[in-house]
């Protein structure tokens, strides 16, 4: 429950992130060079008036990292959202169709396993980079959408992988047999006695896969690949802490702190859902 | 790093560090070092862009082991910090000598007693000069700038195989070397200076027919030579190993030449006083200054970070140890004149009147990493000259940006169609920006934007690894707007080595060092596949420089160069020059002498000492 509040409160605070900003009377982008920096560039710690102190531009880190959440939450949420809706769908009709067209998915998703995840997002971060359309018509530029994309492509294969085998099992059982014989179609058996029966492992699942996202996204802009400084987000900072945190500490401990709290609440909820509706957990 | 006619630096914050006038160090040391000991020196990487072989080794820190240490040319320098350093004297000439011909011919007498290191031994002669030619025009040895010499009579012949000397080059004795030109070339003496040229001897080098093979085995015309030479067996390519004291991912270890013979050469170019150099590799940059604070290491190849060099200058005992030189350097952005909203020079000029220097400045590390420029050529390059020092046609208070003055600029553009001082128009909006990955080009960007927007330009900026934008900016194709984090430095310390980036004969598809497009007409632009905006007129600076280059008096010579910076400023306006880099470097506590190298911009190696006994081990 407190892990709960937490993420709920960090949603809170991510919506109203402009409205601490206006209050506060600092913007994620706005420069405090003369009374944030010293003469050799070097951000100053926190105080009364700066929080959680500047950082390597002279912005206010706290503003920074509130508006962060924003980003980490986003990632997290829709990157997840549609991997978890390409597993499903690819996992429902490969484990109820079987045959060549499960052997053709299962290898397509070995195949996504087996890639190198970092040397592929550097490659499609490098390629829609050098143009202001991006690659693919436009439709894949630099930053946010980018990282969400290469996120999906990447985690689809895990829920697929449990969405199939849990559903290549259930169409063995008593009750799949029972609506096959009453002469109930194909299609409503997957949508009226499978899919429900999927929920569990599949929320369980989604939520230890966003924490896993929003870390993938912090590595991703850690290495300079994923959101643009100009858009708040942890992974950034943290790539600007690791050049100067022998001199200023707060750039890595306050995103840092938010980016961890964060995964281990996603995990904890995650725990916590898989023992909810795990009946062999409540056993 | 993309290598070009100067060298282009990938995202200023990498190679632009330092500062020259500074509050903890100077430009120079002096001391009275004693003969002994060893100068420690370590690197994140030695970045050799050719293996260590001189005909292709086109970087800073291989140019200040070479001229300090080991190749000796026909001209060098005084190996010391400012306008001096950028004096040439005679090296392995016994005089600078006068141009004939128009500046076309030039005859050079060796002097006697410079003798290659062991295993060659032998006295160096002109042929092997002209030999370092030959190999300079060998297309497979990949030479870097060997641009530079092509007007050499017979240059292209040799170079195509169509002839078995070039013609332009004559030994007609071993102290005799003339050089015949194919056009006037007052400059010529500071091409000579560049360590390609220096002597190489043949019964070694023709061992080595592929580019960067010569570099494990260089023989020494300098004062120290590469750990091993003495051992190497030249009786034949076959007995020609590489020599112990170098491999390029772990370590460079000199010790003295014993052929060396100070009385050919000065101290104010080589004192020459440790007994050995050691180059090490060691990739953590953090590390390397630690070591150098504990007396473990006496110097490093590349910068501290600002985050370093605060800490030893507010530490009174430390502060000494921090050493600066100007880099001859300049940080910019480079405007695309074919791109809107910069093809339109009042917004040019806007651009360069919003922009907050000081914050830019500030995120290079602050004054101690560089002067805020206000011209294109670095002051230093023209002898500080008293008409080019005080000159900056977009003065702002503090060099923060003037939003008024900036505004009246925009107002007269036509992308201020209702004349309020801001563009609101759609061509100014998410204007299409790269800049390099670095913490400092990254933390370079919000000054850039948030100067910007005062007058209506925002940026769709792309942060990419330093090669890729690279990459990215030198292709025309590409017709990058605007190019953030910009960075060149000189070759030799005349401004042709900056104004070549405005030449039309400089844009190429790949590879283009005028990244702003000056000089690019309908004609250029069709082979290039590009377009030039209907009713845009691209300003030319080819006649102007033409006859800058031409120019042998020096007092005139650099007048001239001087007007066409201004004019570059005033009437063109392809860039934002904002910060005149400088080289800063930690020493440790035992170096007793230590220089700096203004014609490399890194340590003068052949003007440093240490005291062994403060050494730790």
């Amino acid at each position: 429950m407190v892990a709960l509040g937490f993420l709920l409160g960090l949603t809170v605070l991510a919506i109203g992130a402009p409205l601490v900003a206006d209050l506060i009377g600092h913007g994620p982008n706005d420069l405090y060079r003369t009374t944030m920096l010293d003469q050799y560039g070097l951000p100053k710690g926190p105080s009364l008036s700066f929080l959680f102190g500047a950082d390597g531009a002279g912005r206010d880190l706290f503003v920074r990292v509130i508006y962060g959440a924003r980003v980490s939450l986003l990632v997290g949420v829709v990157a997840t959202a549609i991997a978890v809706l390409i597993g499903v769908t690819l996992g429902l009709v490969a484990g109820l169709r079987g045959g060549i067209l499960d052997t053709v998915l299962s290898r397509i998703s070995d195949v996504v396993l087996a890639m190198p995840l970092l040397l592929f997002a550097i490659g499609i971060s490098s390629a829609c980079s050098t143009t202001p359309q991006g690659c693919v018509k436009g439709t894949l530029t630099p930053g946010l959408n980018l990282v969400i994309v290469v996120i999906a492509i990447f985690s689809w294969p895990a829920m697929f992988r449990i969405v199939r085998a849990t559903t290549m099992s259930l169409r063995q059982s008593a009750f799949v047999e029972a609506s096959r014989a009453i002469g109930m179609s194909e299609r409503n058996i997957m949508f009226r006695e499978i899919l429900p029966n999927l929920l569990s492992p599949v929320v369980v699942y989604s939520a230890l896969l966003i924490p896993q996202s929003i870390l993938f996204e912090a590595y991703l802009t850690f290495l300079g690949l994923g959101i643009p400084d100009s858009t708040p987000s942890w992974g950034g900072m943290l790539d600007q802490a690791s050049q100067l945190f022998t001199v200023a500490w707060w750039l890595m401990v306050f995103p840092g702190v938010f980016l961890l709290a964060t995964v281990l609440a996603f995990n904890l909820v995650g725990d916590g859902l898989r023992d909810a509706l795990d009946p062999r957990s409540a056993q | 790093m993309v290598l070009g006619l100067g060298v282009l630096i990938a995202g200023a914050g990498i190679t632009l560090a330092g500062c020259g006038s500074s509050s903890s160090g100077g430009g120079s040391s002096s001391g009275s070092g004693t003969r002994g000991g060893t100068y420690r020196v370590e690197a994140t990487d030695f970045g050799f862009s050719n293996n260590f072989d001189p005909t292709g080794e086109y970087t800073t820190a291989s140019w200040g082991i070479y001229r300090g240490l080991l190749v000796r040319t026909l001209v060098g320098y005084r190996m010391t910090g400012g306008v001096a350093g950028n004096q040439l004297m005679p090296d392995l000439a016994a005089n600078l000598p006068t141009p004939t011909d128009n500046n076309q011919t030039w005859t050079f007498t060796l002097k006697s007693g410079v003798r290659f290191a062991p295993p060659v031994n032998r006295a160096i002669t002109s042929r092997d000069i002209a030999y370092a030619f030959e190999r300079i025009a060998t297309p497979s040895l990949a030479a870097q700038y060997g641009f530079y010499y092509g007007n050499i009579l017979g240059w292209d012949a040799y170079a195509s195989g169509k002839a078995k000397t070039i013609a332009g080059i004559t030994t007609p004795n071993d102290h005799t070397i003339t050089f015949r030109l194919t056009s006037p070339t007052p400059d010529f003496l500071y091409r000579l200076s560049l360590p390609a040229t220096g002597p190489i001897p043949k019964e070694v080098a023709k061992c080595f027919p592929n580019a960067g093979g010569y570099g494990r085995d260089l023989i020494s015309s300098g004062p120290y030579m590469i750990l091993g030479s003495a051992q190497l067996k030249i009786t034949s390519c076959a007995t020609v190993r590489p020599l112990s004291g170098f491999d390029p991912s772990t370590k460079l270890l000199l010790v003295r030449n014993p052929n060396y013979s100070p009385s050919t050469d000065t101290a104010s170019m080589r004192t020459a006083l440790p007994n050995a150099f050691s180059f090490v590799i060691n990739t953590n940059q953090t590390d390397i200054f630690n070591r150098i604070r504990a007396g473990l290491v006496d110097d490093s190849m590349s910068a501290p970070p600002a985050s370093i060099v605060a800490s030893i200058a507010a530490n009174a005992s430390q502060k000494h140890l921090i050493r600066t030189g100007a880099a001859d350097a300049t940080s910019y952005i480079s405007m695309n004149l074919t791109q809107a909203p910069f093809d339109d020079i009042y917004v040019r000029k806007a651009v360069n009147l919003i922009m907050d220097k000081t914050g830019l400045q500030q995120a290079a590390g602050g004054p101690l990493f560089g002067a805020i420029a206000t011209h294109i050529v670095p002051n230093t390059m023209y002898n500080n000259d008293s008409s080019i020092t005080g000159y900056d046609p977009y003065a702002t208070p503090n060099s923060a940006g003037n939003l008024a003055a900036a505004a009246a600029q925009m107002k007269l553009s036509k992308y201020d169609p209702t004349h309020n001082g801001t563009c609101e128009v759609a061509a100014c909006k998410n204007v299409f920006s790269v800049t390099g990955n670095t913490t400092q080009d990254i933390n370079e960007v919000p000054v850039i934007q948030s100067a910007l927007a005062k007058i209506g330009i925002t940026l769709n900026v792309r942060e990419l690894p330093p090669s890729a934008m690279i990459a990215t900016v030198s292709s025309v194709a590409k017709n990058v707007p605007l190019a953030l984090s910009q960075g060149w430095s000189k070759d030799y310390a005349d401004p042709s080595t900056f104004m070549t980036l405005f030449e039309s004969s400089s844009i190429s598809p790949t590879g283009n060092i005028n990244t702003s497009l000056v000089g690019l007409t309908p004609s250029l632009a069709s082979q290039l596949q590009i377009s030039i905006p209907k009713g845009v007129s691209i300003a030319s600076i080819d006649a102007r420089a033409q006859a800058c280059s031409a120019t042998a008096a020096a007092g005139v010579r650099q007048a001239c160069w001087i007007a066409l910076d201004k004019n570059l400023m005033e009437n063109v306006v392809p860039w934002v020059p904002y910060v005149s880099g400088n080289n800063v470097h930690l020493v440790s506590s035992a170096v007793t002498v230590w220089d700096y190298d203004q014609a490399s911009a890194t340590t003068a190696y052949s003007h440093v000492a240490v005291n062994p006994s403060k050494q730790a081990s």
